[in-house]
């Protein structure tokens, strides 16, 4: 203990300290010690990266972890939970039809008869998979996009902000109901519905990062180097927004899930014998009156998954967040 | 201010033009057209394929298509003949608006007072609750809560009625339904801009003037902290008309969101395509005027925008000649 680094000198107490023992000093306590010119440049704690700095933080955040734990959980029974069931989640039958929860059938079985945790599971791959896959490409458009339209400025940054101004007005689900009933089939046309639109947002955020970050030294160090604009776009400047693109999509995924579940719940989002926990919801409303039972698990996975990934979304914003320390 | 407000329309009328078109090229893009399902030979199809003008080319197609909206015509119903969207619409609405109102000042209330109260009270018990509830809020798609507060209230325990929108007690479960996502973002929104506000400068001044705590409250805090609130109701207003769709099924509302459900379900396409346009319409227009009154409220808009800002910096002597 105390080290009295850059002083010139350092002193120690050399005796042991214990709980037990009263502390006794004798001559030798104070003994000069030799002076150790290493002490100047010693690192008295590991220095931690930016996002070994963001985990440490997002750790110490019990609301973030069980948001995490929740969200793995559910991942890795999507994948696993559908493998290992005895029953398909697309096989109908008549003489099950209705069955309230047991040993045999854990969430019991659907209208069809079809084993409701098996279909639940699927219902959250393609739910899961659909916010995921949203997005991720809306992410990247809105880089790409929004990087380009900061970067290079000028005439080619008013086009694209007109052009984002007049999307920006025009509402995601009227767009992805239009689309949907033209292209009713397969999961591709609902997740171009949703894309359609989506991105703005990302480029907006993108862009206005980029317009800050463009003035900054290491990018003018980098172009004097001779890097490319893109390069410099996609080397230097998303990097350094990756925190807050992170943070963003983590709040993303949870109204993409939404509005999957929506659409389907309308009836033209994934179309029936695949499920998703909105086509689950969906189906359940018509006999929930009489089987709440299956409204209220897809109802629960819905609820819950969007509640971690806004918890995950919440401790994310303050854990990568420079700004953010000591708030909250 | 002109040059903000001129701006903001000429960008909404865009808007509309080009969510217009895209309407129209869709419709034209949908497999087969409105004559496959009757049992016509090829002459008659011809013939009443004349008679709408889809014979005619596609930019003639779309300015009568432009012209007619531009009337006021929305087009007739392919199911029901004899029902226009127009008709629909007229009947329609007034329930969702009503239905929709009432939950938007419902959120806005409690969602003000339980953000500035998390605010206050911030890292207290009472700050918890208030965010637990608007992040559980936040995370139920409006026709769960809908569908389980019917299950719970309606059929469970029967004390309010399970639908209709006659009497008052029909209409608080769809009300609450509709405003509970809402009421939540505007609480967090709200928490963290009053979190901001309270760390400012102005308010110890206001505080070391001997200022009694509600009226920092009110006359500091709150009038500063809502303007990212305004800027938000153009959104919400669309998240409250798009929970108006499931939520008026759910509930038996005769309004609009029903039938356009139900069209969708229908597939009836005109039906469908007349609505969106001008659900279009209404949610761009409401944007501009969230727009607008948002410059009216910050006066820091009129500088940031119009490209002034910049050019004022640089050459501070001409802008005070021309002022």
């Amino acid at each position: 203990m105390a080290e009295m680094t850059g002083t010139g000198a350092s002193w120690q107490i050399n005796d042991v300290i214990s709980a037990d023992t009263p502390l006794q000093f004798s001559k030798e306590s104070y003994k000069k010690l030799e002076k150790d010119k290493d002490d100047l440049n010693r690192v008295v704690r590991p220095s931690l990266t930016y996002w070994q700095d963001a985990w440490v933080k997002l750790r110490k955040n019990p609301v973030a972890v069980a948001g995490l734990v929740i969200l793995i959980i559910y991942i890795l029974l999507a994948i696993f939970a559908p493998m290992f069931s005895a029953y398909d989640y697309k096989t109908q039958n008549a003489d099950l039809m209705n069955v309230a929860p047991n040993a045999e059938h854990i969430f019991g079985t659907d209208q069809a008869g079809r084993d409701l945790w098996v279909r639940s599971w699927m219902g959250a791959r393609v739910s899961l998979f659909i916010g995921f896959v949203v997005v991720l490409i809306n992410t990247i458009i809105g880089c790409c996009v929004g990087g380009v339209a900061g970067y290079f400025g000028g005439k080619v940054d008013m086009t694209i902000m007109r052009i984002i101004d007049v999307l920006y007005g025009i509402p995601t689900i009227i767009i992805a109901i239009l689309i949907r009933l033209v292209w009713n089939e397969g999961i591709f046309p609902l997740i171009l519905a949703m894309v359609a639109v989506g991105w703005i947002g990302s480029a907006r955020l993108v862009r206005g990062q980029v317009l800050q970050m463009k003035n900054m030294e290491y990018v003018m160090a980098a172009r004097t180097l001779g890097a490319s604009g893109p390069r410099i776009i996609m080397k230097h400047m998303i990097p350094n927004i990756s925190g807050l693109l992170i943070t963003n999509m983590t709040m993303a995924i949870p109204q993409a899930i939404f509005n999957e579940a929506f659409l389907s719940y309308l009836g033209i989002g994934v179309q029936p014998p695949n499920c998703s926990w909105g086509v689950l919801a969906q189906t359940a409303t018509q006999v929930y009156r009489a089987y709440p039972y299956q409204l209220i698990i897809p109802a629960f996975f819905i609820c819950t998954t969007m509640l971690a990934l806004n918890m995950l979304g919440d401790g994310l914003r303050d854990a990568l967040d420079p700004k953010m320390r000591g708030k909250y | 201010m002109k040059k903000y407000v001129l701006k903001r329309i000429a960008i909404a009328v865009v808007t509309i033009l080009v969510l217009v078109t895209i309407i129209f090229l869709l419709v034209r893009l949908l497999p087969g057209d409105p004559f496959t399902s009757e049992k016509t030979n090829e002459a008659i199809k011809a013939k009443m394929m004349a008679y709408y003008g889809m014979d005619k080319p596609l930019i003639e197609q779309w300015f009568t298509y432009i012209k007619n909206l531009l009337h006021g015509d929305l087009g007739v119903s392919l199911k029901y003949p004899g029902r226009t969207v127009n008709d629909t619409i007229a009947q329609t609405f007034p329930y969702s608006a009503s239905l929709g109102i009432r939950s938007i000042v419902l959120a806005l209330a409690v969602g003000l007072v339980l953000g500035t109260f998390a605010a206050q009270n911030a890292g207290k018990v009472m700050d918890y609750v208030c965010v637990l509830i608007a992040i559980v809020g936040v995370s139920m798609p409006d026709f769960i809560i809908g569908t389980l507060l019917q299950l719970i209230f309606a059929v469970k325990l029967r004390v309010l009625p399970a639908g209709q929108w006659t009497s008052w007690d029909c209409k608080i479960l769809p009300v609450v339904a509709l405003s509970l996502y809402t009421l939540s973002l505007i609480t967090r929104l709200m928490r963290s801009s009053m979190m901001e506000v309270i760390n400012q400068d102005y308010i110890m001044t206001a505080r070391a003037k001997g200022l009694s705590k509600f009226e920092i409250i009110w006359r500091h805090e709150i009038r500063n902290a809502i303007l990212p609130i305004v800027t938000t109701m153009g959104p919400l207003t669309a998240a409250v008309l798009t929970g108006t769709f499931v939520l008026e099924k759910i509930y038996a509302v005769p309004g609009m969101g029903k039938f356009y459900v139900q069209s969708i379900n229908d597939l009836d396409y005109t039906m469908v395509l007349g609505m969106t346009t001008f659900y279009g319409i209404f949610l761009v227009t409401a944007n501009l005027i969230v727009d607008i009154l948002y410059g009216v409220i910050d006066p820091r808009i009129k500088l940031a925008d119009g490209g002034g800002g910049k050019k004022r910096k640089a050459k501070p002597a001409a802008a005070g000649k021309e002022a």
